[in-house]
């Protein structure tokens, strides 16, 4: 499915039917790039000017995509090079961001929704006590479910460190869960 | 695989089975559903032909009308034996013969044109000429009797140069 879209945008840019490729990469990737940003930045107008950047960025490079590297891993790498970006610029002000403030319950209504919306985000709060790296890692490999070699190529971190991270990450958000 | 980190690779995370990997941040209303059309007009992203391909068809019309020329030039060709005169060795022998036969012979004088040529150089010696010829004394002929000459009938006057 992957890999069919992201042959079919590069085709129709190619084709140079531009309105109906970035339509077909917005359809694939929007959400995705989206939540990859947010789960790291957590604040919805923070991620919405990244995410624009980003798909800016990739837009305009993709005229040059030589097809070396896999169009989605091409595209998750500038998203994450933006949102390190944004974080590098805004160090200074500290990101305080109540998770639960922004977290959505889907139906408070049925008890057994709200048990699961409650986990749920218990697993943000936990995930949001991670380093940045260290999150966008398990995001990739846990609600993505990307390689590592794929996730490599995004990061540009081998293979073992990579899993090294993983794996801290799965602890600390076990111990997380546990503890509260 | 590196055997060292097969473990980690196949972690066990039951601890998070059975949590929905849904995003549940909050998002404004209908946020994505305008984010692509935003971005489009951003963008000013417009379906357009592509120049690759408008050079490609530029150079496949230009190779099938230069096919079609070299094919019709092969099928139209015209027959080489129709249109060319029939040469007739004997004949052109023949006038070559006479001519080189006249060049060789006595009767053959060569005239040289330039030297034989009487340069009329003005109308003044071009009277005297006529006056030679026809034995008339130049002292007597005045203005208007140049003109009755230029006139007159130049077809009595007997010319022997």
């Amino acid at each position: 499915m992957r890999i069919e879209n992201d042959s079919k945008i590069l085709s129709l840019y190619q084709d140079g039917r531009h309105q109906d490729a970035l339509k077909l990469l917005m359809e694939s990737y929007q959400e995705r790039l989206y939540w990859h940003i947010r789960r790291i930045l957590l604040c919805h107008d923070d991620t919405d000017d990244v995410l624009q950047n980003t798909i800016i960025k990739i837009w305009k490079g993709l005229e040059n995509f030589k097809g070396d590297a896999k169009l989605y891993t091409w595209m998750f790498r500038i998203a994450s090079n933006e949102t390190f970006t944004f974080l590098e610029k805004n160090k200074k002000q500290k990101l305080n961001i109540d998770i639960s403030e922004n977290f959505e319950f889907k139906d408070p209504s049925h008890p057994e929704d709200l048990s699961g919306d409650e986990i749920q985000l218990k697993l943000e709060q936990a995930i949001a006590t991670l380093p940045e790296k260290q999150r966008m890692v398990f995001h990739l490999k846990y609600f993505e479910e990307m390689k590592y070699s794929d996730i490599s190529s995004v990061l540009g971190t081998s293979v073992g460190a990579l899993k090294a991270n993983y794996h801290l990450a799965a602890k600390k958000i076990e111990e997380f869960l546990k503890s509260n | 695989m590196n055997e060292n980190n097969s473990h980690i690779e196949n972690e066990d995370l039951n601890f998070l089975n059975g949590i929905s990997k849904k995003n549940n941040f909050k998002t404004p209303a209908g946020y994505f559903e305008g984010l692509a059309s935003n971005l489009e007009t951003k963008l000013e992203v417009k379906n357009s032909k592509s120049p690759k391909r408008g050079i490609v068809r530029n150079i496949v019309i230009n190779l099938s009308i230069a096919a079609a020329v070299i094919i019709g030039v092969f099928i139209f060709k015209p027959s080489t034996n129709q249109i060319e005169t029939p040469v007739f060795l004997g004949e052109t022998v023949v006038v070559d013969d006479f001519m080189e036969s006249m060049i060789d012979s006595d009767d053959f004088v060569e005239i040289d044109y330039v030297a034989d040529m009487i340069p009329v150089e003005s109308v003044e010696t071009e009277v005297e000429i006529l006056l030679a010829v026809t034995d008339v004394d130049y002292q007597e002929i005045s203005s208007d009797d140049l003109y009755d000459v230029f006139e007159s009938d130049w077809e009595e006057i007997d010319y022997e140069f």
